[in-house]
C-alpha cells in the first residue's frame, strides 16, 4: 500500500487543523486602527480584560490542587485493594469519561445550589443556620472541575506507582521502618513524576474550561475561554478574541514549561 | 499493574477513607440526578416529594431535544466514521512503515488533542467564516472528525503494535496485493482496535462542547441544547435526560470494557 495514500486523509485533517490554528494567530495579530499589535495592547491594559488571567490561573491553580489531593489517594488505592475495588474504582472513572459533561455539571448545580441538596440537607440537620452560597463563585466551578478532572488526576499517578518495584517496599520493611516511613521516604518521592504528569493536564485542562465557568459560575467566574466566545460569536470581534487566548495560554505553557523542569531536575536529585 | 495484596495487603484507614471520598464524589451526582428526575415538582429540589414520570415524558415530547439528539448521533457517527478511517490508515502508516518525518507525524496526530479547546472552536470559526462555509452541521462535523482523530489514533495504535507484521508478510509472499491484505488480513486483526476507537470517538464527538459552541447557528447538539435548557428553566426535565444519558454511557462503558478490557482505556498496562 502507497504511503501517500496511507497518510493522505489524516494529513488533510491535520491541514485544516493548522489553517485554524493559523487563523487564530493571524486575526490576533492584524493591526487595530492603524496601531500594530493593536488586540493585544488593550487586553493588556485594561485591567477588566487582564483579570480575565489572573481569574483563569488562580481557578486552574486551586482546580489542580484540589485534584491531585482527592486523587493521589484514589491512585495509592488502586495499586493496593483488592482486585474487586480495583475494577469498581476503574468503572466510576470511566464512566466519568464517559457520561455528557454538561450533565455531570448540571448535578452539581442540583447538589451545590442554594436551594440544593447539600445546603438543605445542612440546614436540616442543623449544622448551620443560614445558607452557604456554594455555586455562582470560584468555590462552585473549582468543585466543578475538579470533580470532571479526577480521572485525569488519578491514572497518570496510577501507572507511576504501579512501576514502582515492591522489593523496595520489603528492603524498607525488612530494614525496619514503618508504613508512613515507606510511603513518604521512598513510595512518595519516586511517584512525583506522575504527579508532575497529572498537574500539567488538569492545569490545562482547567484553563480552558468553558461549560462548568458557564453554569457553575453563573456570570461571576468568568475564564478565559468565556472571554474567547463572547468576544467572537456574540461581538464578531475574531482579533481581540484570540489575542486574549494567545496571551493567556502562551502564559500557562510557559508556567507548564517552567513547572516540568523545576520537577524534572528535583526528582532527579531526589 | 503491580499484583495487589503481592506483599502486604495491609492498607492504612486514611487511604479507605480517602477512596471512599472520592467515590462519593464521582457517583453521588450521578444518584442525585436520577433521583431527581422522578421529582413531581418543577423545583428539582433533592430528596423528591413524590414520584412522577412527567419529566420523562417532557423530555421525549420537547421537539428540540428530539432534533438536537437526532443532529448529535449524525455528527457524532460521521465524525467518527471519518476519524477512524483516516486514523486507521495513518496508524498502518506509522506503525509498519519507516520515512522521513514519521516522528513529526506521530506528534501531529496527537496535536487535536493537545491543543485547547478554545482555540480549535475559536480557529474553526474564523477559518470556516473566511472560506464563506456557513452550513453549520458540516462545520460541526469536521471540527469534530479533526478533535476526535487523535482518540482513534491512540487506540488503534497501541492494537496495532501488539500484532507482528508476519501475517502480513505470509500474505504479501503468498501474493496477495496491498489492497487485498488491507481488507482481508490487517483490517481483521486489529477489529477489536476499530470498534473501540469508534466508541470512544463517537463518545468525544457527542461530548463535546466548546468546539461546538463556536460553530453551531441555528440547530445545537445535545449538550448544547441540555446547556440553554439549563439557563432558561429550572425544572427536572435535564435531570430525566441526564439519567437516560448517564444509562447510555454505562451501556457504552461496558460494551468498551467487554471489547478492548480495563487496561488498554486506562493506561495502566505498564511499560509495555
Amino acid at each position: 500500500m502507497s504511503r501517500w495514500i496511507l497518510g493522505a486523509p489524516a494529513v488533510m485533517l491535520l491541514g485544516l487543523l493548522m489553517a485554524a490554528v493559523a487563523s487564530v494567530l493571524t486575526a490576533s495579530l492584524a493591526p487595530v486602527a492603524g496601531i500594530p499589535l493593536g488586540h493585544y495592547q488593550r487586553f493588556l491594559s485594561d485591567p477588566t480584560y487582564f483579570a480575565y488571567i489572573t481569574r483563569s490561573f488562580r481557578v486552574a491553580s486551586l482546580t489542580t490542587a484540589g485534584a491531585l489531593l482527592l486523587g493521589y489517594p484514589v491512585a495509592f488505592a488502586m495499586t493496593r485493594v483488592s482486585a474487586r475495588t480495583q475494577k469498581l474504582l476503574t468503572l466510576a472513572l470511566i464512566l466519568q469519561f464517559f457520561s455528557v459533561n454538561v450533565t455531570r455539571i448540571y448535578a452539581f448545580v442540583l447538589i451545590l445550589g442554594n436551594n440544593g441538596a447539600l445546603n438543605r440537607s445542612l440546614l436540616g440537620l442543623g449544622l448551620i443556620d443560614h445558607r452557604i452560597p456554594l455555586i455562582y463563585n470560584e468555590l462552585g466551578v473549582t468543585i466543578g472541575l475538579a470533580s470532571s478532572a479526577l480521572p485525569f488526576a488519578v491514572f497518570p499517578i496510577t501507572t507511576v506507582l504501579a512501576r514502582i518495584p515492591a522489593s523496595l517496599r520489603e528492603a524498607a520493611q525488612v530494614l525496619g521502618a514503618g508504613r508512613g516511613r515507606i510511603f513518604w521516604r521512598i513510595i512518595f518521592p519516586l511517584s512525583l513524576p506522575g504527579v508532575s504528569a497529572s498537574a500539567v493536564v488538569v492545569f490545562l485542562y482547567s484553563l480552558g474550561a468553558f461549560a462548568t465557568p458557564l453554569l457553575l459560575g453563573g456570570g461571576f467566574v468568568d475564564l478565559i475561554a468565556v472571554f474567547s466566545y463572547e468576544q467572537a460569536v456574540n461581538l464578531s470581534n475574531y482579533g481581540f478574541a484570540a489575542a486574549g487566548a494567545v496571551v493567556t495560554l502562551s502564559i500557562a505553557f510557559l508556567t507548564v514549561y517552567v513547572f516540568t523542569t523545576v520537577m524534572d531536575r528535583w526528582t532527579r536529585v531526589a | 499493574m503491580a499484583q495487589p495484596g503481592t506483599l502486604s495487603p495491609s492498607v492504612g484507614v486514611s487511604v479507605r477513607l480517602l477512596t471512599a471520598v472520592a467515590l462519593v464524589l464521582l457517583v453521588v451526582p450521578h444518584l442525585v440526578v436520577v433521583i431527581t428526575s422522578f421529582d413531581p415538582t418543577s423545583a428539582a429540589l433533592f430528596p423528591p416529594t413524590g414520584f412522577s414520570l412527567r419529566w420523562y415524558i417532557n423530555a421525549l415530547e420537547r421537539r428540540a431535544f428530539r432534533e438536537a439528539l437526532a443532529l448529535s448521533v449524525v455528527v457524532a457517527t460521521t465524525a467518527s466514521a471519518i476519524a477512524v478511517s483516516a486514523g486507521t490508515l495513518a496508524s498502518i502508516l506509522v506503525v509498519r512503515h519507516q520515512f522521513i518525518g514519521r516522528r513529526v507525524l506521530i506528534t501531529a496526530l496527537q496535536l487535536p488533542m493537545m491543543l485547547p479547546e478554545v482555540v480549535l472552536g475559536l480557529g474553526f470559526l474564523i477559518l470556516f467564516t473566511t472560506w464563506r462555509m456557513h452550513v453549520s452541521v458540516v462545520n460541526i462535523l469536521l471540527a469534530h472528525a479533526v478533535i476526535t482523530m487523535p482518540y482513534a489514533v491512540r487506540v488503534i495504535t497501541a492494537n496495532l503494535q501488539t500484532v507482528s507484521p508476519s501475517i502480513e508478510e505470509a500474505a504479501h509472499v503468498l501474493g496477495a496485493g496491498p489492497l487485498v491484505t488491507l481488507f482481508r488480513i490487517t483490517l481483521p486483526v486489529i477489529k477489536p482496535g476499530i470498534i473501540a476507537a469508534a466508541i470512544f470517538s463517537f463518545v468525544v464527538s457527542f461530548d463535546n462542547f466548546t468546539v461546538t459552541a463556536f460553530l453551531v447557528t441555528s440547530r445545537g447538539t445535545l449538550p448544547i441544547e441540555i446547556y440553554s435548557y439549563i439557563r432558561t428553566e429550572g425544572d427536572p426535565t435535564i435531570a430525566a435526560i441526564s439519567t437516560l444519558l448517564i444509562l447510555a454511557s454505562l451501556t457504552g462503558v461496558i460494551a468498551t470494557v467487554r471489547f478492548v478490557g480495563f487496561e488498554r482505556i486506562t493506561g495502566t498496562e505498564g511499560s509495555a
